[in-house]
This record gives C-alpha cells, sequence and structure tokens, in this order.
C-alpha cells in the first residue's frame, strides 16, 4: 500500500482531512494548495491518484488543471502524467447549478471520478481504492 | 476628436440628394456615415453596422420610416433615431417621438442646424449606453455576490462537517467514548441544517423569473414525476411510506423550466413522505385543470391544522405541534417551492383534512400550440 495520493485543493482543512483519511489506510499522501502548485507536485512526485478541487485561484482553476493533464501532447512536460487517474471533488454544483456529475468522464471534463463535497470518508476511500485498483 | 471617429451615423432617405449631402456634411465632422435608399436596406445595415445613430426619412416608398422606428429599438434598444420629415406637421413629429425617435429636423435644414442636432443625438447615445454598461455592471455584481456569498458560507460548514465525518468514523479517527460519540453526532446533524438553510436561502434568491423563463422548454410531466419518485425511493423505504404514481393517459405537454420544477416537485413529495404515518402513502397524480396541467401529490399524514393552512408558503413558517418536533426542516422548502411556481405563472395549493392527509396540487401552463397534436408523425 504505498501508492502516493496528491489532494489539490485551496483550503487547507480540506486538504488537512483527506490526508488524514488517507494516511490511516497507509497511503502516501502529499499536497498543494493551489492549480498552479499542483501542476508542479505532478511533475516532482509523479503520484498514483490525484484528488482535485474546482474553485482555487479562480472558479475554474481545477477545471483547467485537469485540461492541461489530459490533452497533453506528446511534446508537453505534462504528456508523462497526462493519464494518472483523476478525482475531482468540488462545491461547483451548489454554486452554478451546473450539473457536472453528468459531464465527469466526457471530453468537457476528463475526469475519472466525480464527488461534490462534503464527502463520505469511507466513500471517498473506496472510490480511491477502486481507481488506483 | 478620436471618440468621433468611432461614431456610425446611417442617413435612411429615398432622396439622393439629402443622403449626400447629410452625409458630406457629417463625414466632415469626423463621423462614419452609411446611406441606406429605403427603409428595408436601412434596417439590413443596421443589424450589420450597428449604428450609433440612424437619421431617417419619414415618408419614403416601401417600409415607412414610422414602421423603421419600430424596428429599431428590437434592433438596438440603445439607439438614437432622428426623424427627418418634410411635411413638418406636428402631429406626425409627435407620432415619431412616440415611437421612440429622439429628436426630428424638419426639411429643409441647414448644415449648422443638422451638425447641432446630430451632436446633440450622439451626445444622448452615450449616456445611454454608459446607463446601459452600469446596469450590466450593476447584474454583474449582484449575481457575482451570490456565488460569492454561496461559497465563502458552505466552505467553512463543508469543511467542520467533513471533520466530524472522520471523528464519529471510528475506524479513520479513532476510538470514541459513547457520550462523545452521542454528542458530535447531534453537533453532526446540526451542521447539516445548518448547510441546508444555507442552501436553501440561496435557492431563494437565485429565483429569478426571467432566467426560469429563459430556460423553459415544452416537457413531458410523467418522465420528472417518475425521476423525483425514484430518488426520493429511500426516503419512502426508510419511512416505510409507499410511493404511487397514478396512471396518467394522454396528457399535453408543459411548459417551464425542469430543473427548478424538479426541485418543486421533489420538495412536495419529500414532505408528503416526511410528514407522514408508518405504512401510509403518497399518491402523485396528473391531470387536466381548464387552462393548467395540475400535479396533485396527497399524503396520508397528520395534516396541517386549518389555522396554519394560510401561513404554509410564508418563509421560515412551521407547523409546530406534537409529530412534527423532530423533524428536521429549515422552513423554507414551500415558499421555495411557491416562488418556483409563480415565477412559471403557475400556482400551488393545499388542502388538508387534520388526521387524515394533505393533498398539494401545483397548477402549471401547458406548452403552446400543442392542443391537438398527438401524433408525431408530421403529415
Amino acid at each position: 500500500m504505498d501508492k502516493k495520493i496528491l489532494i489539490i485543493d485551496d483550503d487547507e482543512d480540506f486538504v488537512a482531512i483527506t490526508k488524514t483519511i488517507f494516511e490511516t489506510k497507509s497511503f502516501q499522501c502529499v499536497t498543494a494548495y493551489s492549480a498552479k502548485e499542483g501542476l508542479q507536485k505532478i511533475k516532482k512526485e509523479n503520484p498514483d491518484l490525484i484528488i482535485v478541487d474546482v474553485m482555487m485561484e479562480d472558479m475554474t482553476a481545477g477545471f483547467r488543471l485537469v485540461n492541461t493533464l489530459r490533452t497533453a501532447e506528446e511534446d508537453s512536460e505534462y504528456h508523462p502524467y497526462s493519464k494518472i487517474p483523476l478525482l475531482m471533488v468540488t462545491v461547483f454544483e451548489d454554486v452554478t447549478k451546473i450539473d457536472i456529475q453528468k459531464k465527469a468522464g466526457t471530453t468537457l471534463l476528463p475526469v475519472d471520478e466525480f464527488m461534490r463535497k462534503p464527502v463520505k470518508p469511507r466513500e471517498l476511500l473506496a472510490k480511491a481504492e477502486k481507481m488506483l485498483a | 476628436m478620436n471618440m468621433k471617429e468611432k461614431l456610425k451615423i446611417l442617413i435612411i432617405d429615398d432622396e439622393a440628394s439629402i443622403r449626400d449631402s447629410c452625409s458630406q456634411v457629417l463625414s466632415k465632422e469626423g463621423y462614419i456615415t452609411e446611406t441606406a435608399e429605403d427603409g428595408s436596406v436601412g434596417l439590413e445595415k443596421v443589424k450589420k453596422t450597428k449604428p450609433d445613430l440612424v437619421l431617417v426619412d419619414l415618408k419614403m416608398p416601401g417600409i415607412s420610416g414610422m414602421e423603421v422606428l419600430e424596428s429599431l429599438k428590437e434592433i438596438d434598444p440603445d439607439i438614437v433615431s432622428i426623424v427627418i420629415t418634410g411635411y413638418a406637421t406636428i402631429e406626425s413629429a409627435v407620432e415619431a417621438m412616440k415611437l421612440g425617435a429622439y429628436d426630428y429636423v424638419p426639411k429643409p435644414f441647414t448644415p449648422d442646424e443638422l451638425r447641432l442636432i446630430t451632436n446633440r443625438g450622439l451626445e444622448k447615445r452615450r449616456l445611454l449606453l454608459e446607463t446601459a454598461t452600469l446596469r450590466q455592471e450593476k447584474k454583474q455584481m449582484e449575481e457575482n455576490f451570490i456565488s460569492l456569498v454561496t461559497h465563502e458560507l458552505r466552505s467553512p460548514l463543508i469543511a467542520v462537517k467533513q471533520y466530524f465525518d472522520v471523528i464519529l468514523d471510528e475506524e479513520i479517527g479513532g476510538k470514541l467514548k459513547v457520550k462523545q460519540k452521542e454528542m458530535l453526532g447531534r453537533a453532526s446533524e446540526r451542521i447539516d441544517g445548518l448547510m441546508k438553510l444555507v442552501n436553501d436561502w440561496l435557492q431563494m434568491m437565485g429565483i429569478k423569473e426571467e432566467e426560469i423563463a429563459k430556460r423553459s422548454q415544452d416537457f413531458d410531466l410523467k418522465p420528472l414525476l417518475g425521476e423525483a419518485m425514484e430518488l426520493l425511493q429511500p426516503l419512502a423505504d426508510k419511512s416505510e411510506v409507499a410511493l404511487q404514481l397514478k396512471p396518467l393517459d394522454d396528457i399535453p405537454r408543459a411548459h417551464g423550466d425542469k430543473i427548478t420544477l424538479t426541485h418543486v416537485f421533489l420538495n412536495i413529495i419529500s414532505n408528503g413522505i416526511t410528514y407522514n404515518r408508518k405504512g401510509g402513502k403518497v399518491t402523485v397524480s396528473l391531470r387536466e385543470d381548464g387552462e393548467f396541467l395540475a400535479v396533485d401529490v396527497a399524503d396520508t399524514g397528520m395534516g396541517i391544522p386549518e389555522e396554519s393552512l394560510p401561513l404554509i408558503f410564508d418563509q421560515f413558517y412551521r407547523v409546530r405541534g406534537k409529530g412534527t418536533r423532530k423533524l428536521i426542516g429549515t422552513g423554507l422548502g414551500l415558499s421555495i417551492a411557491k416562488r418556483i411556481v409563480e415565477a412559471h405563472k403557475g400556482q400551488i395549493k393545499v388542502q388538508s383534512t387534520l388526521g387524515k392527509g394533505s393533498t398539494f396540487t401545483v397548477l402549471l401552463p401547458r406548452a403552446p400550440q400543442h392542443k391537438k397534436q398527438k401524433s408525431k408523425k408530421s403529415p
């Protein structure tokens, strides 16, 4: 169980909680507090799973991050990381009334899974374990 | 002078000499001018080049100046139009002003008169555009304000909730004393309640008639009700209440915003489940009611005391009674439902018999022009 999870969220509490949840199951956790820092950490840490928020530096920072990763061409510095499983966690829907759950997995929102905050610890664990399997 | 160069003036007149002389005078002033020989060419050019000001002759073959004036405001509500009139009677000028013309210039006119009146018209245009920008900014601010408040209010609540979830999950957070677990559980429930209140309140702020109208479409109520009931099935199972959708015949399509209406039915049906008795049922049925389509949601619950009936759609009103004390609610659900339904130009009503149950009825407008169209094939 030495899988490495990168948690990207500007809410320090959310990062701390998520880290606690995964560390009890002896996952290795690395953290970033903005999309910008997140992209740096992706290159530095090469995680097995990325958990990412939507609203950070601005309303859509998380969307841009997942798009940067997923659409990285071969000559891009992010290309080696373009297939890392992505789990998006957000309250975005409540703010914008846009139903993004339905868009998860499409080219519009190229993430593998999507969860609404607040997330239940057990559901988060179960989803992450499934994604890492 | 730089500002002037960007301003566009369109001259619509069937007389070539007027077009040319106006164009000459106004080009010299530094405006971009364009001309059209009749009303329909003129309107096309308005759509294409979006002029700031239009000079229009009242008496032209084809589309008249008056008709041009009427169409102009639809293309650009802030456009300034000045009427050129050969028969400078007060009546025609007054009528033109009624149709939204800013001013009129009687034929024959001198270049100075033309310059004066156009400059004044363009000053008006500048003011109109400024107002429009301010209005837009204000609207933007209001919208952003709600988004911002939503995020700022929800984020801390969600963080607190997440801490509770982790602490209460003993496998993750470690063993708790029974008393601790009980108190933390209660605290967590209160946070849920507060979160729901914030959501409800913000939703209420967000209900705007024009937005609902923009999202409205023709749709079938039956699948929408079916989906809402499916979502509520777990709650019904837990409460041991049966959910029933009455068989529906050929019911015309409704017209409305599916997202907010789903919310209305979720709210009313879940009320029917929550304020019910064990072994009770909630029946949802659909019928035509005059010009409306009616959805009835009937429960077999405790009913609502008569004196409370006029109040249940008010904000924060909750029926107090022995059966309701333990139920968590914000007192906003029905007032939100009412606002949504009324924004659809519909109605929401209730009938109730104490001890027997209540029936909520939602009246919604029908889809237009679908009254006789039963077969989907075109002839």
